[in-house]
């Protein structure tokens, strides 16, 4: 679904990617690991049209990312940040409806396939019991799960995660994830996620891109490709891996 | 299921109603009181009926300035508004952060050095004020924009076209010629109609730009992954304030902090939805301005405090009370 290939980036005189390629298989959960600095985020941040290439292309069912417009691929492809900002006094159904903002022009009001769309985002969200509620009102998981709402409202296909749920509790990591899951099983959304955590990571992806030094070190499914040895590799650290009928752990202390 | 959000919007209609009352209200005292004194018979008879010297003195001089007060201030206020929501930045006001200053330069250039070129004044004091924008725009860019860094660089542009609008007045004072854009004394019907065309052409888009300023809320890369370039639509928006502000300025001088205070009322008063924010503060800049000339031309009859003195007095204070609330949104704490 997506291809990145033989990406090349750098800020300024500081080369963060070497030659990333990985391709996204369609329906599947992938996720981006590697230690702090790796280019996880600038990898994403490149799959996303948030950064131009240096070299290389990103490639969506075929087209470049880079010729097409931000609404084109808006519709295409949504993203959730890490950390973001709304106004107290906005309501999550308004927020949430910005999601339709790719298929309408700004002024014109939203029809009713628009209103539908939100709805049905919202209840896929578990957030329409707090539709009306001021975004201030909100806990740290609903504010996130308002703003995956909002990116599900887009109708797209393929969801980008940029590190969901660090600033959120552990209750509130596990709720966001399951449901990112549920959301992959039921509606067949592909999701491309950055985590930060290394068993969130392993248990929640079918497929994990390890990096390392600005390049992919390894790809594939985390019981074929997460040892010892790898972990190590991306993360520079001896930890203990157990295996326990076909999940695996990482002793993380 | 959606009630609360109609009973909001018809709550802050409401306001807007009751606050254009109260300007037509004070607009109507305004008339009538001044150093002239004139009863509502005599006014309206000399208006309408008869001629009568005293209400058509009234008529030239204290007419104009009451429409200036009024649109001024409603540009200012517009101006405000979308500054901050463009900064993102509660405090962002044209006078303090130096794009008055850029126009009220601009504009001092043109009346001293081409004075025929009068009606086009506006046109120059904005870019002026663009130029200011500019210069606070790429000093306070590190990445982001950092709400302090945006104060603290505009307070140094702000100094420097002030500092520079004093030196053409100096270099000017000994041909005679006044530039004194300040104030809103001695202002001619000429001078209403120039802010008219000027501001109208800043407030229509203002009010219709309402769904904009509501998006720029959210964080830029929210606003990308939505499909809207964020950056684009910051520099429309941008244009616009300058727009309104610089119309403003060209006419009655820099006046500080009403588009500061004025925003932040209505942000208080109808809450954030720009569809009624916006509608709002542009009254209640109108409101304010006329209420702080009017004011000034009474407190100490025969001689009159201009608007922007009384503004800074009363504003000065507010400010440092929002700064001090703000820390949470400026990251001071």
């Amino acid at each position: 679904m997506v291809c990145v290939e033989n990406i090349r980036f750098s800020y300024g005189d500081t080369p963060v990617l070497q030659g990333v390629s990985l391709t996204v298989k369609a329906g599947v959960v992938t996720t981006l690991m590697g230690a702090n600095g790796c280019g996880k985020t600038t990898l994403l941040n490149l799959m996303t049209k948030n950064l131009r290439p240096d070299a290389g292309h990103v490639t969506l069912d075929g087209t470049d990312i880079q010729s097409m417009r931000l609404k084109e691929f808006a519709r295409c492809a949504a993203i959730v940040h890490q950390k973001n900002s709304a106004p107290d006094d906005l309501s999550v159904r308004k927020l949430v409806s910005y999601g339709r903002l790719p298929y309408c022009s700004m002024l014109r009001s939203q029809r009713g396939e628009d209103l539908e769309k939100v709805e049905w985002a919202l209840s896929a969200t578990d957030m329409t019991a707090l539709a009306d509620r001021p975004m201030g009102a909100l806990s740290g998981g609903e504010r996130q799960r308002a703003f995956l709402s909002m990116a599900l409202a887009q109708g797209t296909r393929l969801l980008y995660l940029d590190e969901p749920t660090t600033f959120l509790d552990v209750r509130y990591q596990v709720e966001l994830l399951r449901l990112i899951r549920r959301l992959n099983r039921e509606l067949g959304i592909t999701i491309v996620m950055v985590l930060h955590d290394i068993n969130q990571a392993l248990c929640y992806s079918d497929e994990v891109v390890g990096l390392k030094d600005g390049a992919v070190f390894c790809q594939g499914p985390p019981n074929q490709v997460i040892s010892q040895e790898t972990i190590h590799a991306l993360y520079g650290i001896r930890l203990e891996v157990c295996r326990q009928n076909k999940t695996l752990w990482v002793m993380t202390v | 299921m959606r009630d609360n959000a109609k009973r909001r919007l018809s709550t802050g209609l409401l306001a807007c109603l009751i606050l254009a009352v109260l300007t037509g209200a004070l607009t109507l005292w305004a008339m009538k009181a001044g150093s002239l004194n004139v009863t509502w018979r005599q006014l309206i008879s000399g208006l309408f009926v008869s001629y009568d010297e005293t209400v058509r003195i009234i008529y030239d001089l204290r007419f104009p300035r009451i429409l200036i007060a009024l649109l001024a201030g409603a540009a200012l206020s517009a101006s405000g508004l979308i500054l901050q929501a463009v900064l993102k930045n509660p405090l962002a006001d044209p006078g303090i952060i130096g794009i008055s200053g850029g126009a009220g330069f601009a504009a001092a250039l043109v009346t001293s050095f081409f004075p025929m070129l009068y009606f086009f004044r506006p046109i120059f004091a904005c870019v002026g004020g663009l130029g200011a924008f500019l210069l606070i725009y790429t000093l306070a860019w590190k990445g982001s924009l950092n709400p302090v860094r945006i104060l603290l660089v505009g307070v140094a542009i702000a100094a420097v076209f002030s500092g520079l609008t004093s030196i053409l007045g100096g270099m000017n004072s000994s041909s005679g010629i006044s530039l004194e854009v300040s104030g809103l004394s001695m202002r001619t019907w000429s001078d209403v109609r120039l802010l008219a065309v000027y501001s109208a052409v800043g407030l229509i888009p203002a009010l219709v730009s309402a769904p904009a300023c509501n998006l720029m809320a959210l964080d830029d890369r929210t606003i990308r992954s939505l499909g809207t370039n964020a950056d684009r639509l910051r520099a429309l928006l941008s244009l616009m304030a300058v727009w309104l502000v610089s119309s403003a300025t060209a006419v009655i001088g820099v006046v500080g902090f009403l588009a500061l205070l004025a925003p932040h009322m209505g942000r208080k008063l109808v809450g954030g939805n720009h569809w009624v924010l916006t509608p709002f503060c542009i009254l209640l800049g109108a409101f304010i301005l006329l209420l702080a000339d009017t004011l000034g031309r009474l407190i100490a009859a025969p001689y009159e405090v201009p608007a922007s003195v009384i503004m800074s007095v009363v504003g000065g204070p507010c400010f440092v009370v929002l700064l001090r609330k703000g820390d949470k949104h400026l990251g001071l704490r």
